[in-house]
């Protein structure tokens, strides 16, 4: 139980330190671009993927994808721009783009780059033009080393960007110049870093089907016509 | 005639009188770097012969950073007026008090359009008022005009004309004909790549200022690089993806090209040349940021397509194969999904039906391989396939070797959603992309 002392020199130091503390709404978290995932979104410490920084999304049962197009989707609606590096076994439908909601005019797609030295260059490219608020790339077989990544972190906090690399393999060692890593395994995506947040933590990843699924009943419906 | 002289104090190529076009289309050069320009009717577009001079030996001091410049009636007068005066603007019919006061020196300036046909001449004219005790240009004027022409001849009329203001001169239109060139000689050769790309940034700064004059935009510019030894020449050509003047753009382009050239054998001699193209006039919005997004997505197109990367935007087309199912574009171009028509004929009418209108809401995965994977026995059988039947069937024209394509979703056993056809003719399957 508080004594009256206590309370009184409680008071003073409110009365004293009172004007420097700041209010909640002052202190604002580091920005990020939401991904649309209210899960994902809750826990991170951005609400989403971070600005300024590179995450890393290692995609064993599929499921990035989708999360990047969502974020995408939502970073478009708002008129800024995103932009996509390719690899080369595989590449974005404009389909899907489209029927996930992206606004194809405020996205740039970029072809594979011919080796990792214009990989680095393109997205090097692509951050220095302080005009993409988002930018996925593919890393297909590559893993990039950690002066690579520090590079890139650099750029993109110099550039206030999201980069998001999505890799099939998993590294024997996850650099520490990720803010965020995501692994999307069979039944869950478990976070394997991010910055002021208990890791791993694990997600469930049902829902991240969920606008999927939908997609599908709209084909079958339109195939049935 | 109201006449801006510019004097740049150096002699400079004939092609420098384009850099001034932007304040009047009556430009003269005359040797050794003398410019003069027709104001009369353009000055108020840029708020006054002030302003216009202003902004003229701006654009001039780019080049030859220590010009001078006058406004005045005739071109004579406001070529003494630079010497005497500079940045001087003489009010219009005023132009004779204001050369009054000047010295008798000023005599080899009062030349305009055409030029002394000899400076000795006129040193002699100078000498003798001098040994009479005459040395202001006001005093010389009192003498007649037959006085001149017994002395000095032909020169004599003219200087006594242009002291009166009688001799007039006329700024015809300059008609840019001259090919945009630039030619470098280097004393010392030059094998480090930071100095090649400060002597072309020279080049290429003259040439844009060129252009920016003759209001034209770069469509093309080849470079060729003479090296020193085994009259090698290297050929660099820059083709951005939309005809433009962005200087920093072309340097960019530039750089990039000149990192894959060798530089071992020196380069002694630059020439650069631009096909220039007429220029898209918009009008800016006041509140438009000067440097668009879709300029700087156009500069980055450019720079990824001289690097051989397709770049720009994702349009979907009504294509029946998903491969064919889009295509990038440089331009953002949008599309609109087909629909079922209806012709009226009269009393009659005929709906047309859009067969593949359905193509474009049926499921397409996210990721498509680039090309489809054919299945082992195996593979397939560890599929757990969401349907017994096809989703969905894609079939050709016939008369096109169609193939026929029947196909499913079904999950790995990495639980990965696949997108699966079966080939009707080979009876295999395949696997086509992933709803990722």
């Amino acid at each position: 139980m508080a004594t009256l002392a206590s309370v009184e020199q409680i008071n003073k130091l409110k009365r004293e330190l009172g004007p420097r503390l700041l209010s909640s709404e002052q202190v604002q978290p580091p920005p990020g671009v939401p991904t649309g995932w209210n899960k994902l979104d809750r826990f991170l410490l951005w609400h989403g993927f971070p600005k300024s920084s590179v995450s890393l999304m290692l995609t064993e049962a599929g499921g990035a994808t989708s999360l990047w197009l969502r974020s995408a989707a939502l970073v478009t609606g708002h008129g800024q721009w995103a932009a996509w590096v390719n690899d080369s076994a595989t590449s974005l439908t404009a389909w899907s783009l489209r029927a996930r909601g992206v606004d194809l005019s405020r996205f740039l797609y970029v072809s594979p780059p011919h080796d990792e030295r214009q990989r680095l260059w393109v997205l090097q490219e692509l951050m220095s033009l302080s005009l993409f608020e988002l930018i996925g790339c593919d890393l297909g077989e590559w893993a990039p080393k950690d002066h690579h990544i520090l590079k890139l972190k650099s750029q993109a906090s110099r550039f206030q960007t999201s980069l998001v690399l999505f890799s099939r393999k998993t590294p024997q060692r996850l650099s520490s110049f990720y803010s965020l890593v995501l692994h999307f395994q069979k039944k869950e995506v478990c976070v394997i870093r991010a910055l002021h947040r208990p890791t791993p933590t694990t997600l469930e990843r049902s829902d991240l089907y969920a606008d999927t699924l939908p997609l599908l009943a709209a084909g079958r419906r339109a195939l049935c016509r | 005639m109201r006449t801006l002289c510019l004097c740049l104090q150096r002699d400079a190529a004939p092609s420098v009188a384009e850099n001034f076009l932007t304040f009047s289309p009556r430009v003269h050069y005359r040797a050794p770097g003398l410019v003069f320009l027709d104001i009369t009717s353009t000055a108020k577009l840029f708020g006054g012969e002030q302003n216009l001079m202003n902004e003229a030996v701006q654009v001039s001091k780019e080049f030859f950073p220590e010009t001078v410049a006058a406004i005045s009636d005739s071109p004579w007068g406001a070529q003494v007026l630079a010497n005497e005066k500079p940045g001087a603007i003489s009010l219009p019919a005023h132009e004779i008090n204001d050369l009054s006061q000047a010295p008798l020196s000023r005599l080899h300036q009062l030349e305009g359009l055409i030029a002394w046909r000899s400076s000795q001449e006129i040193e002699n004219i100078i000498d003798f008022f001098h040994g009479i005790g005459i040395h202001r240009l006001n005093q010389i004027r009192k003498f007649q005009i037959d006085s001149f022409r017994e002395r000095w001849k032909e020169t004599g009329t003219l200087v006594w004309k242009r002291l009166h203001g009688l001799d007039k001169q006329v700024i015809s239109p300059l008609l840019p004909t001259e090919a945009v060139q630039d030619y470098v000689y280097l004393d010392f050769p030059v094998s480090l790549l930071p100095f090649l790309l400060h002597c072309l940034e020279q080049s290429v700064k003259r040439l844009f200022a060129r252009l920016q004059g003759r209001g034209e935009y770069a469509r093309r510019m080849i470079i060729n690089l003479f090296c020193e030894y085994s009259e090698k020449v290297h050929v660099i050509e820059l083709e951005p993806a939309s005809p433009n003047r962005n200087q920093e753009l072309f340097m960019k382009l530039l750089e990039n090209k000149l990192a894959d050239v060798n530089l071992d054998n020196p380069i002694k001699q630059i020439e650069v040349e631009v096909v220039p193209c007429p220029e898209k006039i918009h009008q800016l919005s006041f509140f438009e940021p000067r440097v668009s997004d879709r300029e700087k997505m156009e500069q980055l197109v450019s720079v990824f397509h001289q690097a051989r990367l397709t770049t720009g935007f994702l349009r979907p087309q009504d294509e029946i194969w998903p491969e064919d199912g889009w295509r990038v574009t440089p331009e953002f171009e949008d599309y609109e999904p087909i629909e079922d028509s209806v012709e009226v004929e009269g009393q009659s009418f005929q709906i047309r039906p859009a067969y593949s209108a359905a193509l474009n809401q049926s499921p397409r995965p996210s990721r498509l391989l680039k090309k489809p994977r054919a299945l082992s026995k195996t593979e397939l059988d560890r599929l757990q396939f969401l349907s017994s039947q096809p989703i969905e069937r894609l079939e050709d024209s016939w008369w096109e070797s169609s193939r026929g394509r029947d196909y499913y979703f079904a999950i790995s056993p990495k639980q990965e959603f696949l997108w699966i056809f079966y080939d009707r003719i080979e009876n295999q399957y395949y696997l086509h992309g992933y709803f990722d």
